[in-house]
């Protein structure tokens, strides 16, 4: 009972956090992120309807709508990057290179366990291939969190709350992977409530960030940036070196 | 594959890292804060002390006077200054540091023609200054400044390696400065 009435309520939530959006016209700003919205609702749709009317069905469904989930959440992340750095062209360059570096980790990762166990992609199952997914999006997040903080990126209240909603739900989706893989556990009893509902509260922080248009608040300087950014990296340098040179001077003497 | 645990403890580091990011975003916007601006209104208020100044803190000279007087009392008064302000310098020189790289990262990251290697080997260097100071400051806490000059060996090499480093960066950096330039 308490399963049907969160999973309603999601259903519910989804359905406002879209009419919000045509509403605000915040589709034509984040239009992947509510692509995504919309699959993950008609996803829901589908699911409740499987479940009731075929539930033989439903394992094979939840896999292939949740692989596409996925994928579709790989989208989400490269709007975050696009909308988030659009005014900064240089964290931006500092993005792309991070986030091939983590690809290019996981993809080397991959074929180096692939070499030493061939076998491995028979026996992995779906729910495997999904914590993988999950991990390397996690890492992708991750970084790009990392270089927001450094750079010290304004964000505006949306995209705010769809970067937080969307890395607690990949957080959390990750550690339910990890521990749930015994379906009679206690465990698993207890995240088959925990996980809806935290899906639930994450769908709650983006209808509060996405109630209406918010942009993000665009830098104060930017002129002659070329000539500008020249300048400071060898000031920067220079300075650096004067307090080694004053840290040097207070040791020796 | 990536082990359970790797995925694990990366998920919880990703949801403390969002908590920390979530938490600068507040503060931020309390006060205000678009580098460039928080700058402007600041002012320069946190300059390096000058090199004699320096010395004179960490001179074994004064010491050695104070010592000469044989008044216990004194000495432990001047010792407990001369730590006390031994170690503000290092907070005010680390502060320094902290305030260079931000400028520096507020005109890279508007930067379309950013270089990475040039990025990492600043923040090479940033990192390792800021590792100095704490070890100094450890360093000053525990010895004093006065005996710190006797066991400076490792850190002096330590520090000769990073200006190697901050030269030959400055070199590349300056090959390709346009003309004219200022400092900060």
């Amino acid at each position: 009972m308490l399963g049907q009435t969160i999973w309603w309520s999601c259903i519910a939530l989804e359905t406002f956090l879209l009419v919000r959006g045509f509403a605000g016209r915040l589709w034509a700003r984040y239009p992947v992120f509510y692509a995504y919205i919309s699959f993950v609702w008609l996803q829901s749709l589908l699911r409740f309807s499987i479940f009731h009317l075929r539930p033989q069905q439903y394992k094979p469904v939840y896999w292939i709508t949740e692989g596409l989930g996925v994928l579709a959440g790989c989208a989400v992340v490269f709007e975050i990057y696009r909308v988030g750095l659009a005014a900064y062209p240089g964290t931006a360059r500092m993005a792309r290179n991070l986030l091939g570096f983590v690809s290019v980790l996981a993809l080397t990762k991959a074929l180096v366990d692939t070499w030493n166990d061939p076998q491995w992609w028979l026996i992995a199952t779906t729910m495997d291939l999904e914590r993988l997914l999950r991990t390397v999006q996690s890492f992708a997040i991750l970084a790009l969190v990392v270089l927001f903080l450094f750079y010290a990126i304004p964000f505006g209240r949306n995209l705010r709350g769809i970067l937080l909603g969307y890395g607690v739900f990949v957080g959390l989706s990750v550690i339910q992977l990890t521990f749930v893989t015994d379906s009679s556990s206690r465990f698993h009893n207890f995240w088959s409530y925990a996980s809806p509902a935290s899906y639930f509260i994450v769908l709650g922080v983006w209808a509060v960030h996405l109630w209406s248009y918010f942009p993000s608040p665009e830098p104060k300087r930017a002129v002659r940036l070329e000539e500008q950014y020249q300048r400071v990296a060898a000031a920067t340098a220079q300075r650096l070196r004067e307090a080694r040179g004053y840290l040097a001077k207070g040791v020796r003497s | 594959m990536i082990g359970v645990w790797g995925a694990f403890a990366g998920a919880i580091v990703l949801l403390l890292v969002l908590l920390a990011w979530v938490r600068a975003e507040a503060s931020s916007k309390d006060s205000c804060s678009d580098w460039g601006a928080s700058e402007q209104e600041q002012g320069e208020s946190v300059e390096a002390c000058s090199p004699e100044i320096v010395s004179q803190l960490f001179s074994a000279a004064d010491s050695k006077f104070i010592s000469g007087l044989e008044s216990p009392g004194l000495e432990n008064l001047f010792r407990r200054e001369r730590t006390a302000v031994a170690l503000h310098w290092v907070q005010e020189t680390s502060a320094f540091i902290s305030k260079v790289m931000r400028r520096h990262l507020e005109a890279s990251r508007l930067s379309a023609d950013l270089e990475i290697a040039t990025e990492a080997r600043i923040f090479l260097q940033y990192a390792r200054l800021k590792l100095y100071c704490g070890i100094l400051f450890v360093l000053i806490g525990l010895l004093g400044p006065q005996r710190l000059a006797g066991t400076a060996l490792y850190p002096e090499r330590f520090i000769q390696r990073v200006g190697e480093g901050l030269v030959e960066f400055q070199l590349a950096a300056q090959l390709r400065e346009p003309e004219g330039s200022e400092s900060l």
